[in-house]
């Protein structure tokens, strides 16, 4: 009969670990690292970003006014939140498609409380509108393991509904000027205040994302949402938190949007979800979740917005618009495919 | 054993000639060189880390050597590749299960087999079928092909991906650890047919690290350490001798004594009348402070959800799990951790790695609310804690902030070890705790559960390896269907007690049983 023995070692002596052989990479193996350096979204996203800047700057001088570099800064501003916003739900392995739309929400709710009621309740309504609607969507996600793509598909359709009906269609105008004025066209030092607060977001998020523990969760969480379980997690509590941090930061770009144009429109968040994630993924974030950081959503914010600019200087038609900015997203995924290879 | 030393010899189907690979700092594989000739069945042993499963991905064109040759059929290949492996007709069962969930079996086992089955362009979908059905009789009776793989246990799965292997008539067949986390009757049943492959001519490559499987199925046998082959010999060297060549030095293999009388600790874990539909019938137990309880059944026993259970992860039906005395209420793995159970899942790959987390993240992942401050981390504190565990664990490899995925199978398996021990838990409950750990790392992970039990935990832990319940375990009770069949300490805690009431004594014991 076997039996398993069991071993004492005698010997108690630590053995030296793998050791270090003489460094002999090959040359297929140096062209590979360049290659990696090359697409990695640190390094070839700023280029590309800077290179964008340049061509454009020569071919089109008026694109270096500090006018229209004011402006393209207040329009990075809702995306940049917005980005951050898919980007936490993303890297968690999931999805929140209703962000534009929310925003949309939240600048009518916010709207419709400021013109009775003063700015501060205001702001304070179109950000818990934005949470609730978070609480909504994680909970259904976390407790009854819905697909979040389907869960946001319908919260998309039901925020979007929801804020038409309010308004009856028509935008909310007489906004108080202490609210539109200084998201609308004041400046700190020159940068559009808009701007400074959505980059101190943006900032708040990559802190959240890499010095947290709840972030930390969330990458977990993407990776591997069984063994995350398993590992004692809660993980119900941290999907939740995911969707009601992203529900509210569409609540603060829904007041960014709002205080931009002085109106709240029911429908300003069209299509600003699919931009918001196109930028997330063009930043070299995976879909597939548990990897990358806020500032490479940030990478494909100013990349976008960028394009978008210097496309509208050389008067490029917005059909073709649409059509390179779709290209740009395909070709920045397979970027990212050939670089996690 | 099989045809040497009479008539021409075997032909060499595949060998290594000097093959050197490297990751990092790492050096994987050093100047190894390695030939597998058909009807024979090559064991390959190692330590956690050697280098095993490098080298068999090199064979199978999954990784690149950086320097040295891969050769086919006596001709050095270049630029091999996965695609060419296939054409040679070269299949591994990989350590980590490689199956689609979603799938049928069916669909997983002719996956990619479709063009053998194709005749003029379209599919014999009912003779693939009926080929897939003969060969999972033999393979993995008891699974119904077309059920999805994602309702299967870790085991079956795996059984799964090696019917895969065979349904492609492979020359040459790598096992990478297949029987870790299988039970003694399909463990039986893969040497049948592995035997049988082999005596087809198949060339067989098998890595294991149990050691009574090298002179059962084995032929010949090569031992790695670092990275380089230290030893050859047959596969009738005694245990002690191959221990001695895996480990590098000179060890005494003794059984473990087991002491008797001495648990008189109070009931830490307690389940009561616990059901749950189709799995479990009125099982009743306890786990006492200062004991390691054992919990041992084959087939469709319970295992699985009583594991379950335990962790939190099921809520029973009717009955009660009480911890510390104190009934729980609450549903949910973290809850149960909160109570003061850690939880060791089983299947490494589904339920315990984070692969996109580093070594240090994973070892740290149950324990992050310790180990934080207000919600923010603390990198230094994390990282000194994840050392101290990994070092406690025996993990070994590169530094502690890279990936998970670079550490090898039995690495890995003792990073979640590490994990779930971190907890300081009064109980632990550890599924599989060491499948795919070497013998010598091995025996210090259950000196060390020892000392935790001795300082007043208490362990339970379900394993479908019967000999590491006979080393490890004070007590066991053993699952039949469902139901606790009996309970054994002491002396009858013994091979033929624990099978025979596993079996229910009317079922046939197989070879091993009678051996
Ligand atoms: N992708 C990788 N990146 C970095 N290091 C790696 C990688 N794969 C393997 N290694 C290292 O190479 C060495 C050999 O690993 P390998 O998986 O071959 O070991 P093994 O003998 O199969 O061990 P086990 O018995 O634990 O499965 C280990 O030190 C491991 O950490
Ligand atoms: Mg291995």
């Amino acid at each position: 009969m076997q039996m398993q023995a069991h071993v004492n070692v005698d010997d108690s002596a630590t053995r030296a670990g793998p050791e270090v052989m003489s460094p002999e990479p090959g040359g297929g193996a140096r062209l590979a690292r360049v290659r990696k350096l090359l697409l990695s979204p640190d390094l070839a996203l700023p280029l590309l970003v800077l290179l964008l800047f340049v061509a454009t700057a020569l071919l089109e001088p008026s694109f270096l006014r500090i006018s229209n570099l004011q402006n393209i800064l207040r329009q990075m501003s809702v995306l940049t939140v917005l980005a951050s916003a898919a980007a936490i739900t993303i890297i968690s392995g999931g999805l929140d498609l209703s962000i534009g739309a929310v925003a949309a929400l939240s600048g009518v709710v916010a709207a419709t409380v400021m013109v009775d009621h003063g700015v501060l309740l205001g702001v304070l309504a179109g950000l818990a509108c934005g949470a609730v609607v978070g609480v909504v969507n994680g909970g259904l996600v976390a407790r009854f393991d819905v697909s979040p793509f389907i869960v946001t598909l319908g919260m998309l359709s039901v925020a979007s509904g929801t804020a038409l009906t309010v308004t009856g269609g028509l935008p909310v105008y007489g906004l108080p000027t202490s609210f539109t004025n200084p998201l609308g066209y004041q400046k700190i030092l020159g940068v559009p205040i808009s701007f400074v607060l959505a980059f101190i977001t943006l900032l708040l998020v990559a802190a959240l994302l890499a010095y947290t523990r709840f972030g930390k969760y969330l990458y977990a969480l993407g990776g591997n949402r069984t063994a995350t379980t398993y590992a004692g997690v809660p993980v119900r509590r941290y999907i939740t938190a995911a969707y009601v941090a992203s529900g509210t930061l569409a609540g603060l770009a829904g007041l960014l949007l709002t205080g931009r144009v002085a109106a709240a429109q029911p429908t300003a968040g069209t299509g600003l979800e699919l931009q918001a994630i196109a930028a997330v993924i063009i930043g070299g974030i995976a879909l597939t979740g548990g990897s990358g950081r806020a500032r490479h959503a940030f990478y494909g914010v100013a990349l976008l917005t960028l394009l978008s600019n210097s496309m509208n200087l050389l008067s490029v038609s917005s059909n073709a618009q649409l059509l390179v900015t779709g290209l740009t997203v395909i070709v920045a995924v397979v970027a990212d495919r050939i670089r996690r290879k | 054993m099989n045809g040497q030393g009479s008539g021409p010899a075997p032909q060499v189907i595949a060998a290594l000639r000097g093959v050197h690979k490297r990751f990092g700092n790492t050096v994987a594989l050093r100047a190894v060189d390695l030939e597998l000739r058909a009807g024979e069945v090559h064991v390959l042993l190692g330590e956690n880390g050697a280098g095993k499963s490098t080298l068999g991905k090199v064979l199978a064109g999954i990784q690149a050597p950086d320097r040295g040759t891969v050769e086919l059929d006596q001709q050095a290949v270049a630029g091999h590749s996965p695609g060419h492996a296939r054409q040679a007709r070269i299949e591994v069962v990989h350590q980590e299960t490689t199956v689609v969930p979603q799938m049928t079996v069916v669909d997983n086992v002719t996956l990619g087999s479709e063009e053998a089955f194709t005749r003029l362009g379209i599919l014999d979908r009912r003779g693939m079928r009926a080929a897939t059905i003969e060969l999972l009789a033999k393979v993995a009776p008891g699974i119904d092909p077309d059920v999805r793989v994602e309702q299967l246990t870790g085991s079956q799965r795996h059984l799964v991906a090696v019917a895969k292997a065979l349904f492609r008539k492979p020359r040459v067949l790598i096992f990478d650890e297949a029987t870790a986390a299988l039970n003694k009757q399909e463990r039986s049943l893969l040497f049948d047919v592995i035997r049988r492959a082999r005596d087809e001519g198949v060339a067989v490559l098998y890595i294991t690290h149990h050691l009574d499987e090298v002179s059962r199925v084995g032929d010949l046998v090569t031992v790695m350490r670092d990275g380089a082959v230290v030893a050859e010999c047959s596969a009738d060297v005694p245990e002690d001798q191959l221990v001695e060549h895996i480990v590098g030095r000179r060890v005494s293999v003794g059984r473990q004594p087991v002491e008797f009388g001495s648990v008189t600790g109070a009931p830490l874990l307690e389940l009561r009348d616990v059901c749950v539909p189709g799995a479990l019938r009125d099982v009743s137990f306890e786990a006492l402070s200062g004991e390691i309880l054992g919990v041992y059944g084959v087939g469709q026993c319970g295992v699985n959800e009583l594991a379950e259970v335990l962790a939190g992860a099921l809520r029973p039906d009717s009955g009660e799990v009480f911890v510390q005395g104190r009934v729980r209420s609450r549903a949910g793995v973290s809850a149960a951790l909160k109570n003061g159970v850690a939880f060791l899942p089983g299947e490494r790959g589904r339920a315990g790695i984070v692969p996109t987390l580093s070594i240090q993240d994973n070892i740290s992942l149950s324990n992050l609310h310790r180990l934080t401050r207000w919600g923010w981390l603390r990198p230094k504190v994390t990282g000194g804690y994840a050392e101290r565990e990994a070092t406690r664990m025996r993990v070994r490899g590169g530094s502690l902030r890279s990936g998970i995925t670079t550490l090898s199978g039995g690495n890995q398996q003792k990073a979640l070890l590490a994990r779930a021990l971190g907890c300081r838990t009064p109980v632990l409950v550890l599924k599989d705790p060491t499948v795919g750990v070497d013998v010598g790392s091995r025996a210090e992970i259950y000196d060390a559960l020892r000392e935790n039990v001795r300082q007043g935990m208490s362990v339970v832990f379900l394993t479908a390896d019967l000999a590491e319940l006979l080393v490890l375990a004070d007590r066991a009770v053993v699952l039949y269907r469902g139901t606790l069949a009996a309970t054994f300490s002491g002396t009858a805690l013994n091979e033929e007690n624990v099978l025979e009431a596993a079996l229910s004594a009317t079922a046939t014991l197989d070879d091993e049983a009678t051996s």
